[in-house]
């Protein structure tokens, strides 16, 4: 973690300003780093505003989205204070982004080999080299005869398949960085592990580096090197993916994690976190995880604790971090 | 391949349809109250004259044998002649259909002119000014019956300001196109709005979906997106609902034929209607749902042409 960091993101705001009485604050006080060739993970339920961190990063929030205040350094140039032309420059050939629904991330009216080819901004001569490229492509992602299969149309195509084929339209430019947005939710679980392992495959031989959403903490182990806890909007905990199945340091993260099954919790009753995630709109000035937190005491009610760095690389955001009892033991379950 | 077979099952499937028309218009002329014969002769035809029309027409024969005889007179072409124009049907509706199909082209020129301008204007700038002004015209244009329309335009622009016809429709060319020019706009109206709401909707919604900002992610450029993602996908039921409006600008030209006084297929049925001209009646009542049963043909396949997951 010598170099510089490839992306670096320091206390990114993004609210969604649906009235003056509605503020959705969807994205508060974010801050993170992202290191050439490694997988970072957003982590946290439904609405937690990984999503939306996401789509921020390339700017894709659209009104009434805003992006408040921020840096979001690439190499580091601050992509906020692109242009609009040189921001659509920027996407693709630096940053791209995989979806949730293949399904609905795929031009139905347009074949899968125009949704590739439209992209290759870099080849010279677009109309013969392109063909051949996109089916390298298909072919690199597991299509099966490629050179078919590429004059379909993408309802022609299986989850699966229309997974694979989104990736390899967004890895058409060549991109620095890979944004996978829930790439395995809407996917069956033997499917969902291929599509994993392919992330993984390309990510090494394309030198890239991958930032990953998911609420599946399994797929988390998986593939991630480092993470981040989000609840409310804002990260909770961020640290190394062993370090956080195995000593976590945030009480929202011991409750998600005592809440999926285990080797350790076998025959036990897996214990829910209790209640609701707050309403973004609506925050009262404490920490978010306050209401559903175990540990919670009155000045958690009040205050918004900060983030701290614990050791280097270990951040967590709670009053009372010595507090913490571990859970041990949970990492070597995910890692069999 | 697949595109042929898929349009000859849908004229297949026209043929129950067609059959079904024909039969609706037969018992049509049979459920008018009195003789056929009678009717088409007036009330002082001699008696002898009626009964010779009567075998002539087939009367005497059983209903459905009369009705192979009107289904050879369909197919054959042999429509009659009219009653109040002493001419064969066919010639008559011949003259006049051109008429119809030039105004239903003119005001579809207009619609396609007005409607998809305003809709993309309308559905790229959501809820800002420009889209909310065009939502209230639309809604007026809507709401304005197209014969009041079309007496608004004849007073302003043929009355007031002289500059085209209030009625009627020349002999050369150039009349003719100025005599459609605003039987096309009154006409066109209502249709135009319907398709920009239609379009502005469509791209509303398209533009909030994955693929659009997929597309975005990977760099491509604005004007990329906007014509191969979201217009390619928001024009798919604005040319459906075109389509079928084609059909109803048919029917619709019965209004603004008589109040410009156009000689077209619709004044010819509402002067024949008048007339008890039933021969010309039942063959223009024919000739308007044979058009719609085509249209919708047309529309369908267009569709399927247009959207790659149609397949029958």
């Amino acid at each position: 973690m010598s170099n510089p960091p490839l992306l670096e993101v320091k206390n990114l705001y993004m609210h969604y300003h649906i009235s003056d009485q509605e503020i959705v604050k969807a994205v508060s006080d974010v801050s993170f780093s992202v290191y050439e060739g490694e997988t970072f993970g957003f982590v946290g339920e439904s609405g937690c505003g990984k999503s939306a961190t996401c789509r921020s990063l390339l700017r894709l929030i659209k009104p009434p989205g805003e992006i408040l205040s921020g840096e979001i350094l690439y190499k580091g140039q601050d992509i906020l204070k692109l242009s609009p032309r040189a921001m659509q420059q920027f996407r693709g050939r630096q940053m791209s982004m995989i979806f949730q629904e293949p399904m609905t991330a795929l031009n139905p009216v347009m074949k899968i080999r125009d949704q590739i080819t439209d992209a290759l901004y870099f080849l010279k001569n677009r109309k013969t080299e392109a063909n051949e490229y996109a089916v390298d492509l298909l072919r690199r992602v597991g299509i099966p005869l490629p050179e078919e299969r590429i004059k379909e149309y993408p309802h022609q195509f299986s989850g699966g398949m229309q997974q694979r084929a989104m990736i390899a339209s967004a890895l058409g430019p060549k991109p620095g960085l890979l944004l996978a947005d829930e790439p395995t939710t809407a996917l069956d679980v033997t499917i969902q592990d291929q599509i994993i392992k392919l992330i993984n495959n390309l990510r090494d031989e394309l030198k890239m580096s991958v930032i990953l959403v998911t609420h599946d903490l399994g797929v988390v182990a998986q593939m991630c090197d480092r993470l981040a806890v989000m609840y409310a909007g804002r990260i909770m905990e961020m640290t190394d993916t062993v370090t956080l199945f195995s000593k976590p340091r945030h009480p929202y993260t011991y409750a998600l994690l005592g809440s999926i099954p285990t080797r350790a919790n076998r025959g036990k009753k897996l214990e829910p976190i209790t209640g609701a995630p707050p309403n973004l709109a609506n925050l009262d000035p404490g920490c978010p995880f306050k209401p559903r937190c175990r540990y919670a005491e009155s000045v958690c009610g009040e205050e918004l604790p900060e983030i701290r760095e614990l050791k280097p690389g270990h951040w967590s955001r709670c009053h009372f971090l010595d507090k913490a009892e571990s859970f041990q033991g949970v990492i070597e379950d995910y890692q069999q | 391949m697949s595109h042929i077979n898929y349009i000859v099952k849908r004229l297949l499937q026209i043929l129950p349809v067609l059959l079904c028309v024909t039969i609706l218009i037969f018992a049509m002329m049979r459920l008018i109250p009195g003789d056929p014969a009678r009717i088409q002769l007036g009330e002082n035809a001699r008696e002898a004259a009626v009964q010779a029309l009567r075998l002539k027409m087939g009367l005497d024969k059983p209903l459905v044998t009369q009705y192979f005889i009107f289904m050879k007179q369909l197919i054959t072409l042999d429509l009659g002649t009219s009653l109040l124009y002493k001419i064969p049907v066919v010639k008559l509706i011949s003259q006049r259909i051109g008429l119809t199909f030039s105004l239903a082209g003119v005001s579809m020129f207009f619609i396609i002119l007005i409607s998809f301008p305003l809709g993309y204007i309308a559905g790229m700038n959501k809820d800002k000014a420009a889209d909310q002004t065009i939502r209230v015209i639309s809604l007026a244009a809507i709401s304005m019956p197209s014969f009041w329309l079309g007496i608004l335009l004849m007073l302003f622009f043929g009355v007031h300001l002289r500059l085209l016809p209030v009625g009627g429709w020349g002999s050369t060319p150039l009349e003719h196109l100025k005599g459609l020019l605003l039987p096309g706009i009154a006409s066109a109206m209502v249709t135009a709005a319907l398709v920009m709401r239609n379009l502005r909707n469509s791209i509303v919604d398209i533009n909030s979906l994955d693929y659009v900002d997929f597309a975005r992610s990977k760099g491509l450029m604005d004007k990329t997106v906007k014509k191969n993602y979201i217009m390619r996908n928001a024009l798919l039921s604005a040319v459906t609902l075109l389509s079928m409006r084609f059909a109803w600008l048919l029917g619709g030209s019965v209004v603004i034929e008589t109040v410009f006084a156009l000689p077209g297929i619709g004044k010819l049925l509402v002067d024949s209607i008048f007339a008890r001209d039933y021969p010309v009646v039942q063959s223009v009542v024919f000739l308007l749902s044979f058009s719609v049963l085509v249209i919708n043909l047309i529309t369908d396949v267009l569709y399927a042409f247009l959207d790659p997951r149609i397949r029958l």
